[in-house]
């Protein structure tokens, strides 16, 4: 047991691997107790698409992958605002054709632009390819987060229960819309290397999703989440490594399996209780 | 609470407002006088302006042309007037939302510049004095889910009344609530009427809400009657203000609107409906 958790470390890019991998499941564990709470799994789903398109156009023009992806999201951001503000179409179909537009676009770059970049590994995400950008760029959106969480903790709450009264009491819900997206950016951006475009969008569901099942309080399915982010993303890592899978799908089967473990475990406990209330009952 | 002295602006005062959304006027010409003390019902067919004018008092709707003043305060989107409560109606609500009754009241504390995500013991002190004023303190640590509608009720109040604010406004308060639930809800406001709040609501309920009202106001894209019920709640006057003719009873100080719709009449058996079609 000891060289299976100990061996894999002994290597410098597993290291660095699991030390980005572990902030950046945090981070989609703290950032999809708002994703679930708000029904919006969506935008996860199609900003990290949109990624793609930018790092294709990004490495063509031999730009970095995080700035192709900041300017992909950026740009995906405001023609979905646009879009959804014409008579007729609402977000959800702004985003479809938005953001998988510019997910083909970068698709069909690099399929005809040479690059050094593996698309398996953009798609899938990879271990392999970790580096001290990755690291750094994960470690500073998860201080930001944290920074704007602990600031702005009661408005960003008040507004994803009840958006409406929180206007009426003086918070600047657009603002706090905002806020959102800009961390929903900033958390897939960081997401890419380690986690992969398609994958990203069921690491900020399931950790909340998981926790939703166990816990009834916001603070608590905050904490929770963040945690099951956390160790999901360093046992799926342990799986990438050792059954050499790319590490998105490690990440994200790891934490699939939690949640069927845990949906079927609260299922059994809700029937065990139902079957003890009747023997109450008919005593 | 205080009383509220002569000099205190008016809780409502709304001159000549035209107001809607988007450049579109949905409310016309509309001017409305509220003191404090005063609790005002406010009827009208769907889409008359009601949600609107509580929009309006809040700075959620656009003002096109005209006044409006909350307690001395002209709101806009960017500055919502204080000392304003709101409670919305219940099925805007997700119920299964991860918050007790105290998280959600405390929500209603308002100091969105404090550093901190926890709320201090003083705050929490007084979350638990109103829930308690309300009746509601035994119920703090409860999930929201578990709530009956009556108590999803006094919990919003609850918020609304955080730090005494003077003017509440509630989007139907007594919508899909039993007999029980509206009468608590009712005396709830009345008590709160007397400490010299102003309470505004909407209410589809002509006979079980509005009737009982010590002022109501009729609302078709503007102010079509308003005084008390026995004054306002007229046949001529609901025909104007709903565009259908109805009846109304009068026992005593209690009125009844009747809608003068005739019963509709059994559904032909299948036979006549074949005759019919075969015409």
């Amino acid at each position: 047991m000891n060289e299976v958790l100990l061996e894999p470390l002994g290597y410098p890019f597993f290291v660095r691997a699991l030390l980005a991998g572990s902030l950046v499941g945090a981070l989609c564990g703290a950032l999809s107790t708002f994703v679930v709470l708000r029904r919006m799994s969506y935008i996860g789903h199609g900003l990290a698409h949109a990624v793609l398109g930018g790092v294709g156009v990004g490495l063509a023009f031999g730009a970095d992958l995080y700035v192709g992806a900041l300017v992909a999201t950026i740009v995906a951001g405001v023609l979905i605002d646009r879009v959804s503000r014409r008579e007729g179409l609402h977000a959800d179909a702004a985003i479809g054709i938005v953001t998988t537009a510019i997910f083909a676009a970068g698709v069909a770059i690099l399929a005809v632009v040479p690059t050094r970049v593996s698309l398996e590994a953009l798609l899938f995400g990879t271990i392999l390819g970790v580096d001290r950008l990755d690291l750094a760029v994960a470690g500073g959106v998860a201080v930001a987060f944290a920074a704007v969480l602990l600031a702005r903790y009661r408005p960003l709450v008040f507004t994803t229960f009840d958006p409406e009264v929180a206007a009426v009491h003086g918070v600047r819900t657009g603002r706090m819309e905002a806020l959102f997206h800009l961390l929903t950016a900033a958390v897939v951006v960081a997401s890419v290397r380690v986690l992969g475009v398609l994958l990203i969008a069921a690491a900020v569901v399931i950790p909340a999703a998981t926790a939703r099942l166990l816990v009834r309080s916001f603070g608590v399915l905050l904490v929770v989440a963040t945690g099951l982010g956390l160790a999901t993303s360093i046992l799926g890592l342990y799986v990438s490594y050792h059954l050499d899978v790319p590490s998105g799908p490690g990440i994200v089967l790891v934490g699939a399996l939690g949640f069927a473990g845990v949906f079927a475990g609260t299922a059994v406990a809700g029937r065990l209780g139902l079957r003890r209330a009747r023997a109450a009952l008919a005593r | 609470m205080s009383d509220p002295s002569r000099s205190d602006p008016p809780a409502v005062l709304v001159t000549g407002a035209s107001a809607g959304y988007g450049g579109r006027a949905v409310l016309h010409d509309l001017s409305l006088r509220i003191e404090a003390g005063e609790l005002v019902g406010l009827v009208g067919p769907s889409g008359a302006g009601k949600t609107t004018l509580l929009r309006l008092l809040t700075g959620r709707a656009d003002l096109l042309a005209g006044q409006v003043e909350v307690l001395g305060h002209r709101p806009s989107r960017r500055r919502p007037p204080p000392q304003v409560g709101y409670v919305p109606q219940l099925d805007q609500v997700d119920w299964d939302f991860p918050l007790t009754v105290e998280q959600v009241v405390l929500l209603g504390e308002g100091s969105w510049g404090a550093r901190r995500p926890w709320f201090s013991r003083r705050e929490r002190a007084a979350a638990r004095a109103v829930l308690e004023r309300l009746g509601m303190g035994a119920l703090a640590a409860r999930s929201i889910r578990a709530l009956s509608g009556g108590q999803r009720q006094r919990m919003f109040l609850a918020r609304a009344l955080l730090h005494d604010r003077r003017l509440l406004l509630l989007d139907e308060p007594t919508s899909g609530v039993d007999v029980a639930t509206r009468r608590e809800v009712l005396g709830v406001l009345d008590e709160l009427r007397a400490e010299g709040r102003a309470v505004v609501l909407t209410t589809h309920d002509l006979n079980q809400v509005a009737a009982l009202l010590p002022r109501v106001v009729c609302l078709s894209d503007t102010v079509t009657a308003d005084g008390r019920p026995t004054d306002v709640l007229t046949p001529a006057v609901l025909e104007r203000t709903y565009g259908a003719p109805m009846r109304v009873l009068r026992d005593g100080n209690r009125i009844v609107v009747v809608d003068q719709l005739s019963p509709i009449a059994p559904a032909p058996d299948l036979a006549d409906l074949d005759r019919v079609l075969a015409r």
